[in-house]
């Protein structure tokens, strides 16, 4: 049994934790609202919000209901299309769509209006690029998005700044209710999350028979295998504190291998990272990045995996628990095959850390895939080089999609040590990672095309952290 | 004035196929279909299956009580397979249990065994194979053996396009209800409700008024459900047929990428002559079209492909010639443009070709050569317009005004990393169906007591905008507010024996239907309101704002008051109305003719800037200016200007089909794997200006058809990036072949040369 909020009342379901909250919208409770375009989160047709109540206030978020395993919804608000209906007319956002004429087939409408909603949930600033940027995950095959990209820059505009401390106040949702975003109800939420059994179960449900299974954001996982999953026990990592923090100490900065790319957003912890922060809006959508985690990223082992990239870079290491004990190894480690890992059965991947950059640091992250956002690399590789006075004192850069584990350039940024920055260095650097790898033919490029993509990022990480030492035209 | 339906879209209450709730004892189809590209079935059990829990039905073709055939224009497709499978996803078997996922897993657990016969997936090699659908035809004017000589210039070339996934948001669906004495009434996601009943009831054995179709709306379509969502509705009626109870079939994302056909590949060679001014003067080209495993629409769209070969140009002299090539890929079918984008993106290439050799920019080529009023096509007709090169004018102020191609110049010599290309993109676009029988239309007027009004018509709303439309022309025809119309849902009972809502006519043809249906009514209203009003007979009366005026004063009389009287009075208050296009005619012994009502024409400008180090690029800005003749709804035109731009950009940049090379199995079956634009991708400025109407058009009130033509705007993006890649370094030899991915465009910048 889960028991939830959906919309404006109490909730509860019989059907299996693993099973998928659109199933549950779409066929027991009767929402129709909520389209099904794709069911691997590439569309957000599905996108319906999760309230998550805090220990003040609740947190809203926009998610894919497709690749959203039942067990999340426990003691949670969850918001479809329906309930954000006001009782008569249009709220605000539905106004304004059908003003700019921003709806055309109406497929994928009820999807994009939660988005925008989920969007001024979640900030007390609104801007037009947050409101653009949180369409990233909406895909609409009809108004070529002119029309939609006027409305949500509209949208952002009809409410200001709110005069809410917290985008999870009270106050924040009183001022969304007056400027008829949401409906009053909103506000009898956390009330009403408080007064419902607040059993716990991390998902175990005596009901189920099958295997437990590990899910953090399962954004990967419910899309290849949402079957098997359907009937298995989910040990949601989501809901262990122990796992979800995000700090700095001592120079060290601490990851929790269930936080979120958006809670890494939001911690700021790439805020000095060179392009680091800019470049999560390549990682996935607004709705995947509401819930896929970095633990999932590294454990998954995709040879592309823009976050495991990341933190190859960044040299991190991974605390990795069984029980009461744990051990540490530096992510460079970890993979040992195509999807192998040093993970025994039991062993959990707790946390990964790595040193805070320092002003001596320079960080790049480049990607390119078939279209800039939402989308999986052709190639992607990061690059953290130490300098001192033009000289590189250390390196360490990684690339995907040119190996059949997310790639450590061991033999490059060794080579680059004691180097003085030039363009001569920096070709020197592009022909010993492209002698580094060996990429395959695949769906997302040809062997040749990534291993010339490959030089070409290099370059660019020369090209965007060192503009004045290298001649980017003989780079070209 | 607003989309209509958009009111219901925001609050998630308008139902498309999968929304509806159906009773209890329905039951889910999941379908068998070949693994295998070109093969025979070697076995088939089913027995096992049967005995399932949850599985009612297995259907093979055995199980079929009429003709096992869907064919439309030729009869060459089976519904379900019989021995030979000819393409990865022909249907084989229906599978009906008690939920759909039990459905699915049945079709798993069927015993099927192929044998593997040799597969062909390009055109040029079935060509070479004698693998036509039909006969070649070839479109000519004038004489090009004879011109060559007089030419200053010649370019010879080949030009490939690709195909391309609809990717409407709603897949293929339909469900089937028993109704009494045998007959069944089918909800269906098809473009075309009567070929839906017409094959429903071919394959069932029944007369078509025992087959009613209904249609609320679909979640876009494209073309794509003009003759494709045929095979599954007419699965549903079957396997009510066989078993007595409802059954609904929904693709998902997965099956209906991989199963069901796309827009057609070409590859065309092309021999281009020009004076040394640019004039055009000697055109010969030949398209391949990749048909896919059975012709579908394939012929309809080769014709329109010959129709489009000098795309927005006068040529006197033209041989243009179409091979429809039989492979071993789904049947590829409609999609916006229908032919058409295939033809301009080759004469584009043309011309910039000769751009090249010439030392002429293509902008000056096409302009000279554009087409001015009563210069004949190669298929007889005459350019009865003055658009073309009106649009071409205003964009070309645009473009000086704002001065782009000093600024354009400028941001190249200033900049080594990022260079920025710029192109021209004129399009004149022939409106009808180019089969003159499809240029008719019906529609049914119910005005109710209370004075508000029902209206059926054959055409079938998919967000183009077509309901809105016919809602505003029966409001504007009564004099009366749009809020008394309501449009009823597409309904061969309603409306019958219609023309699919295709060729962008639907709002054109049903528009004016509803215009001499509403126009009847109102005559025998006002008649009758003369009755009341005026002693002696002689007095002008007309409705205006939902009141009677007589000699043009207002009365008391008002619409709803003056509707109950004329029912009172015994007055009809429903008509149905037929509306077939005139003067249209085309011989195919001679390949002449007037086939269109009229052209639609518009000019683009799109700037795009590339990252040369990254081998990417990004569309800065699209100007367009488009002739929609008298809008009747400047919002949604509006919006199908955009929205059919940005298919075309995707078209030719980042949307590219992928197959298996030895399998021919779809590689780029998932939106994971088949990129479309996105709201990032698209152009940061899109300004459109319509074009002003100057001359009276077959278009109802005066206003033109909008759906297709501005794809066709997207191939300009294409020939911007080949200007940018020129910016770069002029010695990379341009490259004809779309789409023009990131891979390609990389791998183009760092030739060896």
């Amino acid at each position: 049994m889960t028991s939830f909020i959906l919309n404006d009342r109490n909730y509860t379901t019989k059907l299996p934790p693993g099973a998928v909250t659109l199933d549950l919208l779409r066929k027991e409770a009767g929402l129709t609202g909520t389209k099904e375009g794709c069911r691997e989160g590439d569309c957000g047709a599905c996108t319906v919000l999760l309230g998550i109540p805090l220990e003040q206030g609740i947190k809203y978020m926009a998610v894919n209901s497709c690749i959203l395993p039942i067990a999340e919804l426990q003691g949670r608000h969850l918001v479809t299309i329906e309930g954000v209906n006001p009782k008569e007319g249009l709220s605000s956002i539905q106004k304004i769509f059908v003003e700019e004429g921003a709806s055309q087939c109406g497929f994928c409408t009820p999807g994009i209006i939660m988005s925008l909603t989920g969007y001024l949930l979640s900030t007390i600033d609104p801007d037009d690029a947050g409101a653009t940027g949180s369409l990233g995950g909406n895909i609409c095959r009809c108004t070529g998005y002119v029309s939609i990209k006027n409305a949500a820059k509209t949208v952002s505009g009809i409410t200001g700044h709110s005069p809410a401390g917290s985008c999870h106040s009270r106050e924040h949702l009183e001022w969304l209710v007056e400027n008829g975003i949401i409906p009053p109800y909103f506000l009898e939420i956390e009330e009403k999350l408080q007064a419902m059994d607040t059993y716990e179960s991390f998902g175990l449900d005596a009901n189920v028979s099958g295997r437990t299974v590990t899910v953090a954001g399962g954004t990967d996982l419910f899309v290849i295998e949402a079957e098997k999953l359907k009937n298995a026990n989910l040990r949601l990592l989501s809901k262990e504190k122990r796992m979800n923090g995000i700090s700095i100490t001592d120079g060290r900065a601490v990851i929790g291998a269930a936080a979120t790319i958006r809670d890494i957003i939001d911690s700021g912890i790439f805020s000095n990272s060179g392009n680091l922060e800019r470049s999560l809006d390549l990682v996935s959508s607004a709705q995947i990045r509401n819930r896929a985690t970095v633990g999932g990223n590294i454990v998954n082992a995709s040879p592309i995996g823009d976050l495991t990239i990341i933190f190859l870079a960044l040299d991190s290491r991974l605390r990795i628990v069984n029980g009461s004990d744990y051990r540490e190894i530096s992510l460079k480690n970890f993979y040992k095959g195509y999807k192998l890992l040093d993970l025994s059965p039991g062993e959990l991947l707790e946390s990964l850390e790595f040193p805070e950059p320092d002003l001596k640091t320079s960080i790049n992250f480049e990607k390119v895939a078939m279209r800039k956002h939402l989308d999986i690399a052709s190639v992607n590789s990061a690059a953290v080089f130490r300098t001192n006075d033009e000289v590189i004192e250390n390196a360490d850069i990684s690339a995907g999609g040119v190996a059949p584990v997310p790639l450590y350039l061991a033999g490059t940024s060794a080579a680059m040590s004691g180097m003085k920055i030039s363009t001569d260095t920096a070709k020197f650097a592009v022909r010993t990672a492209c002698n580094e790898v060996s990429p395959i033919d695949d769906v997302r490029g040809s062997a040749a095309y990534k291993k010339l993509l490959l030089g070409k990022l290099i370059a660019a990480h020369f090209v965007e952290l060192f503009p004045g030492l290298v001649d980017g035209e003989k780079l070209l | 004035m607003k989309h209509q339906d958009a009111l219901l879209h925001v609050r998630g209450s308008s139902l498309f196929v999968d929304d509806f709730k159906l009773p209890g004892d329905v039951l889910h189809a999941a379908v068998l279909v070949s693994p295998v590209s070109h093969g025979e079935i070697e076995t088939l059990e089913i027995d096992e299956v049967l005995s399932i829990p949850g599985v009612e039905a297995v259907i093979t073709a055995k199980d079929i009580p009429g003709e096992n055939q869907i064919g439309n224009i030729i009869m060459d497709e089976l519904l379900l397979a019989e021995k030979e499978v000819h393409f990865i996803g022909e249907p084989i078997a229906v599978v009906l249990a008690d939920s759909p996922e039990k459905a699915r897993r049945a079709v798993k657990a069927i015993r099927l065994e192929t044998s593997e016969l040799p597969s062909v997936v390009d055109p040029r090699e079935a060509f070479e194979k004698g693998m036509l659908i039909a006969p070649p035809r070839t479109f000519s004017l004038g004489s090009v053996s004879a011109m060559w000589k007089e030419c200053d210039c010649i370019v010879e070339g080949r030009a490939d396009s690709g195909g391309q996934e609809h990717l409407y948001l709603e897949t293929q669906g339909s469900f089937a209800i028993p109704m009494e004495n045998g007959c069944i009434r089918i909800t269906s996601g098809t473009q075309g409700p009567t070929f839906v009943q017409k094959i429903a009831a071919r394959v069932l054995n029944i007369p078509m008024n025992k087959v009613e179709i209904d249609i609320g709306r679909l979640g876009g379509a494209f073309g794509g459900k003009e003759d494709q969502a045929t095979p599954w509705a007419v699965m549903a009626a079957l396997g009510v047929y066989l078993t007595g109870r409802p059954v609904k079939l929904v693709l998902n994302r997965n099956e209906d990428m991989t199963w069901t056909g796309k827009r057609h590949p070409y590859s065309s060679d092309f021999k281009l002559g020009l004076k040394s001014d640019g004039t055009m003067i000697a055109w010969e080209v030949t398209y391949y079209q990749n048909g896919g495993a059975a012709s579908d629409l394939s012929t309809a769209i080769l014709e329109r492909t010959l129709f489009h070969s000098t795309n927005a140009y006068f040529i006197p002299n033209v041989k243009a010639t179409g091979m429809c090539c039989r492979t071993n890929l789904p049947p590829n079918t409609a999609f916006r443009g229908f032919g058409a984008p295939q033809a301009m993106f080759v004469i584009e290439s043309a011309i910039y070709s000769a751009s090249e050799k010439l030392g002429i920019s293509p902008g000056e080529i096409q302009e000279k050569n554009l087409l001015k009023r009563g210069d004949i096509f190669p298929f007889g007709m005459a350019y009865e317009g003055s658009e073309v090169r009106r649009s071409w004018k205003q964009a070309d102020g645009l473009y000086r005004k704002d001065n782009t191609g000093k600024k354009i110049k400028d941001f190249n010599s200033s900049n080594v990393m990022f260079k920025k290309g710029i192109s021209f993109m004129p399009v004149c676009f022939g409106i009808s169906f180019t089969n003159i029988s499809l240029n008719q239309a019906n529609a049914l007027v119910h005005v109710y007591t209370d004075g508000s009004v029902g209206i059926s018509t054959g055409a079938v709303e998919m967000g183009q905008g077509v309901n809105t439309k016919i809602a505003q022309v029966a409001a504007r025809t009564f004099g009366i507010n749009l809020s008394r119309i309501k449009i009823e849902s597409t309904n061969t009972t309603r409306a019958a024996n219609t023309s699919p809502t295709a060729a962008s006519s639907a709002a054109d043809m049903n528009g004016n239907a509803i215009r001499t249906a509403c126009s009847n009514i109102l005559k025998r209203l006002l008649s009758h309101a003369v009755k009341c009003l005026c002693k002696s007979g002689d007095c002008k009366v007309e409705m205006i704002n939902e009141a009677v005026l007589i000699n043009g004063k207002k009365t008391d009389l008002e619409w709803d008051k003056l509707v109950n009287l004329a029912y009172l009075a015994r007055i009809s208050l429903s008509c149905q109305a037929h509306y077939a296009t005139p003067g249209l005619y085309f011989d195919k012994s001679s390949e002449k003719g007037r086939p269109f009502a009229y052209h639609v024409a518009g000019t683009a400008i799109t700037e795009v800037t590339l990252d040369r180090l990254r081998g990417i690029f990004s569309v800065d800005s699209v100007k367009i200016v488009h002739d929609v003749g008298e809008s009747i709804n400047s919002l949604v035109d509006k919006g199908q200007v955009e929205g059919g731009l940005l298919q075309g950009i995707g078209w030719v940049t980042m949307e590219e089909l992928k197959y298996h090379t030895e399998t021919d199995a779809l590689l780029s079956d998932s939106l994971a794997t088949y990129k479309i634009p996105d709201i990032y991708f698209t152009p940061d400025k899109v300004d459109i200006e319509f074009l002003e109407c100057l001359s009276p058009n077959a278009g109802v009130y005066n206003s033109k058809a909008v759906g297709e033509p501005p794809f066709m705007y997207g191939i300009g993006t294409y020939f911007a990036i080949l200007e940018a890649i020129q910016a770069c370094n002029q010695e990379i030899p341009p490259v004809y072949s779309a789409p023009l991915t990131n891979e390609k465009l990389l791998m183009l910048l760092n030739k060896k040369h």
